[in-house]
């Protein structure tokens, strides 16, 4: 039954075609098979085939049924074919073509042969019109559905800067999109992933600024991809990215469109994702992930100061709890006397070493944001009283852990906040535990070692042919003007080096104003 | 001595997973080098022949060199002992 | 497989390591045992005779076809032949990385983790070192770049915080004992900072240099800045510690740092000094070995040179682990018999040269 359903031609008897569909679906329930007659003397059955909550029902009542019920004569024939007949090479349906051109008001209006694209058509919305004797159904976009609409986005919030965000609707993202960038060049090319989920993937670049290798490189991943569903974006990105084996996320995404904006404008590629407001960024840099669009909504001393303490939180949340249990248990001497004789007195009643008291923390800390995340909204303050009184100050007051370790845990965990990308302060809270370990049989040593690892790590790395810590290694002077700080924007005048290789210039004549 | 046993350990098991692919690949040079080293270091870490492994290796070059070393250090005058 | 290639600064930035390498913490002191307060004349010393040792390998490189010394070596005597060159310098390079290594040993254990056993130290640094074998040359290389970022860093935060302390007249009086001890250490810098940059030749042919000249720049800034920057470590060792208690410590750049104390809440930063020595050391490290695994590999001829990481690293611990009995005969040896043994290693370079012009001059005529 499916293989007939593959590429052959629709049956010209509405009867079939309405009992084929129903076979196809097993009855299901969210079928609709409406049939009804057209309007005059004489006129053929008909029947409208669609998939129930996928449709707009009052445009499909105003725009379809009516026009198709009332009309009050066979649509005048543009040749001298009567209606009936099937052209002679099966080319054309003088009828189907003159009741589409003619009585049917709509925009989104196509003609299905195959058993295939009908199929397809009920299932992604279309409402389809089939009509008794005719091989050719007419398929029509009045596709409404509940959808979210385009909301403030909870990820990457900003304080100056625009409030919209991507929604589940790739049109309406892509329209997003768009509304930023009205330059012909903006190119945006479509294509289905997913057997089941036939979720449709949209690839959007600069023409003429965004590097033609990678762009080829990202058509050839996602056409390599042979999988049943995509659910999110998550899916094409574990798929397509260069490395798995690396806690680094080496594609970066987003739900700003303001941020997909600028990628784009930069030479990157976007990869948009149906039923998903999370768009894919590729190539993705180290830095990149420090970045946040605010940066370049607040002035630029600001925007450069606040990145260089994101960068300092980074170094924050990877290292203190492994220098604390370094110097805690090798290494007293580095402390000045006074700090050591206080943390010394606190660490007296403490049953644990330092890496065990460490870990005990940092473990809670992780059950506690997870808990954060994954419980009902409104349990939330009775964990954050947990969490901060029983956890926090009873376990201090209990002489299980030091007073100073739950300092270090707290600002660990605020800095790993700190960092405007999710998936860089994931990468953190797994390899914090590295190297506390490290440090515990280590010390100072196997924390300079860890480093020295987590560098070798990096510049291994790279994002769709370019290297990840670009532009430090390979080191771009120009490039440093939007790595580390933040220029003014006049002083930008070309695009990153490796992600636009050509078109470079941004600005032609720059210079402060005044 | 644990240390060595343990990093003695690393290594065969990494020659367990790596030499075979080597053979198989006919690069027969390369899988033989592999075992010599492997077994070259990982004897020498347990504990045996370190003495060998550390005259063939390396002791030869304080034989050889040592005397011509006091006789520069004589010449330049900074002393040069033993 | 694509060839890979690294930049022209980041060769420079190898070749900045190389020379500094473990030199950082040991020659300071080292030199000022022989030279007393002269030891930075011995570091110029050391230079003026490093320049013809580099422009030696530069010209092994320039001529004949790029590649590297064992590929031009092998071409020319065969490998049987050649292999009696070629072994002496895969030798040479793996035991620098042991000597290296070793000496990172003995400082751990005696100044930072003195509980800590010294193969376990070594052998965590050799596990990261095969790592960097495995990632390749080319991310070795980037690695390079963003670790000289750091260490200069660390660097001139160092030095700007000992200024204050410095006392020029430590220097006098110059050349008290006349130019013996300075000539021997100048021996010893010439070895260990500029003779132990021939493992870097095997990286050579990897450079994406657009000209010979760009090429040779980017050897002699690294070599140079290395050995300035070893020159300013000396001097600070002699003006700061002076040369008597200088020459008492086994590490006097460490004692040094003991020494920082900015408005009495900057104090105790010697993990600064373990920082930047340990990053130098293993970049020297990991062109050592890249020049062990290399150079087997184009020796016996094999696709990759990656699949040796493992038991070279085996061999390199076991080596780094039966070095000496003790640290005095070490240091013995250190001062005597190595320079005399890197020394006579030059001659694998000259006699490819020599070999490189009697073939030009033979096709010539």
């Amino acid at each position: 039954m499916l293989e007939q359903s593959s590429k052959s031609p629709l049956p010209l008897s509405l009867k079939e075609t309405t009992e084929w569909m129903k076979q196809l679906l097993g009855n299901s329930c969210d079928l609709i098979v409406r049939e009804f007659k057209l309007g005059y003397e004489g006129a053929p059955r008909a029947a409208m085939l669609y998939t129930d909550g996928l449709v707009d029902l009052e445009l499909v009542q105003l725009f379809i049924m009516k026009p198709l019920m009332e009309l009050d004569g066979p649509p005048r024939a543009s040749d001298s074919r009567g209606p009936g007949t099937n052209g002679p090479d099966g080319k054309q349906e003088p009828y189907i073509r003159q009741l589409v051109e003619q009585v049917l008001p709509t925009g989104g209006v196509s003609e299905i042969r195959e058993r295939d694209g009908y199929v397809n058509a009920v299932l992604t919305g279309y409402a389809v019109i089939s009509i008794d004797g005719y091989s050719t159904a007419i398929a029509v976009e009045l596709r409404g559905w509940e959808e979210r609409g385009v909301d403030e986005p909870s990820t990457q919030t900003v304080i100056r800067g625009p409030r919209e965000g991507f929604s589940e609707n790739i049109r309406i993202n892509t329209a997003l999109i768009r509304r930023f960038i009205k330059d012909p060049k903006l190119w945006i090319e479509s294509q289905t992933i997913g057997r089941s989920t036939r979720t449709a993937v949209s690839v959007a670049y600069m023409k003429g600024t965004a590097s033609e290798g990678v762009i080829e490189e990202v058509r050839r991943r996602l056409s390599e991809i042979d999988i049943d569903a995509i659910l999110e974006s998550s899916y094409i990105e574990e798929l397509i990215q260069d490395d798995f084996f690396t806690p680094f996320p080496t594609i970066f995404h987003t739900e700003r469109p303001d941020a997909v904006a600028a990628g784009l404008l930069e030479g990157r590629v976007a990869i948009l994702i149906d039923r998903t407001p999370f768009v894919l960024m590729v190539p993705a840099l180290f830095v990149q992930f420090f970045q946040s669009p605010e940066d370049y909504y607040q002035r630029s001393d600001i925007g450069s100061l606040i990145r260089i303490l994101r960068f300092l939180c980074f170094g924050i949340a990877m290292f203190v709890p492994s220098i604390y249990i370094a110097i805690t248990t090798f290494h007293q001497e580095m402390l000045p006397t006074s700090l050591f004789i206080s943390l010394a007195a606190q660490r007296e009643g403490v049953p644990f070493p330092a890496f065990i008291e460490a870990m005990l923390m940092e473990v809670t800390f992780e059950i506690l944001r997870e808990a954060g995340i994954r419980m009902p909204r409104s349990v939330g303050q009775a964990v954050s009283i947990v969490g901060t009184l029983v956890i926090g100050q009873a376990a201090v007051e209990a002489g299980i852990v030091s007073a100073a370790m739950v300092i270090v845990v707290s600002i660990t965990a605020i800095s790993s906040f700190v960092l405007p990308s999710f998936n860089i302060s994931i990468s953190v809270r797994m390899l914090r535990f590295l190297f506390m370990l490290l440090a515990a049989s280590f010390g100072i040593y196997g924390i300079i070692i860890a480093f020295i690892a987590l560098v070798l790590h990096l510049s291994r790395l790279s994002s769709f042919g370019v290297p990840y810590l670009t532009p430090f290694a390979p080191l771009y002077w120009s490039d440093q003007k939007d790595a580390i700080m933040r220029w003014p924007i006049w002083a930008m005048r070309k695009r990153p080096r490796m992600i636009a290789q050509s078109n470079r210039i941004r600005q032609r004549k720059g210079g402060p104003r005044g | 001595m644990w240390v060595g046993i343990a990093v003695a350990a690393l290594v065969a098991a990494a020659a367990v997973i790596e030499a075979p692919s080597l053979f198989r690949e006919s690069a027969k040079t390369e899988g033989i080098l592999y075992l010599a080293l492997a077994a070259a270091g990982s004897f020498t870490l347990i504990g045996y022949t370190g003495k060998f492994y550390s005259f063939v290796f390396l002791r030869w070059v304080d034989i050889a060199f040592l005397p011509i070393g006091n006789w520069v250090a004589h010449l330049f005058g900074t002393g040069g002992a033993s | 497989m694509r060839e890979e290639a690294i930049s022209a600064r980041q060769f420079t930035a190898l070749a900045l390591f190389v020379t500094i390498g473990d030199s950082l913490v040991i020659l300071p002191g080292t030199m000022v045992s022989l030279a007393k307060q002269d030891a930075w004349l011995s570091m110029l010393v050391g230079l003026a005779a490093g320049l013809p040792v580099i422009l030696l390998f530069l010209a092994v490189h320039a001529r004949g076809a790029a590649a590297s010394p064992v590929v031009k070596l092998k071409r020319i005597c065969g490998p049987w032949f050649g292999g009696l060159f070629i072994l002496p310098y895969i030798a040479f390079s793996l035991f620098l990385s042991a000597g290296s290594m070793r000496i990172l040993g003995d400082f751990m254990i005696t100044q930072i983790m003195p509980e800590t056993p010294g193969t376990a130290v070594v052998a965590l640094l050799l596990i990261v070192a095969a790592a960097a074998i495995r990632g390749g040359v080319e991310a070795f290389a980037r690695a390079g770049e963003v670790l000289l970022l750091c260490f200069l860093f660390v660097f001139f935060f160092f030095i700007l915080t000992l200024v204050p302390q410095v006392d020029f007249h430590r220097l006098l009086p110059v050349c008290e004992n006349g130019p013996g001890p300075v000539a021997h250490g100048g021996l010893l810098s010439l070895a260990f900072c500029f003779i132990e940059i021939m493992p870097l030749m095997m990286l050579m042919p990897h450079v994406k240099a657009n000209s010979r000249k760009e090429m040779r720049r980017a050897l002699l800034i690294g070599a140079i800045a290395g050995a300035c920057a070893l020159l300013i470590v000396t001097l600070l060792c002699i003006t700061v510690l002076g040369p008597g208690h200088a020459e008492r410590h086994m590490y006097p750049t460490y004692t040094l740092a003991k020494k920082i104390s900015v408005g009495s809440f900057l104090e105790r930063v010697e993990a600064m000094i373990a920082f930047m020595w340990i990053i130098s050391t293993f970049m020297k490290l990991g062109v050592n070995l890249f020049a062990v695994h290399l150079g087997l590999a184009q020796w016996i001829g094999s696709r990759s040179y990656r699949t040796l990481s493992v038991p070279v690293a085996a061999v390199t611990l076991a080596l780094a682990a039966n070095f000496t009995d003790n640290m005095a005969y070490f240091n013995h040896i250190v001062t005597l018999a190595w320079p005399i043994y890197d020394l006579t290693m030059l001659f694998v370079p000259l006699f490819l040269l020599g070999l490189l012009l009697v073939r030009k001059a033979g096709k010539r005529g």
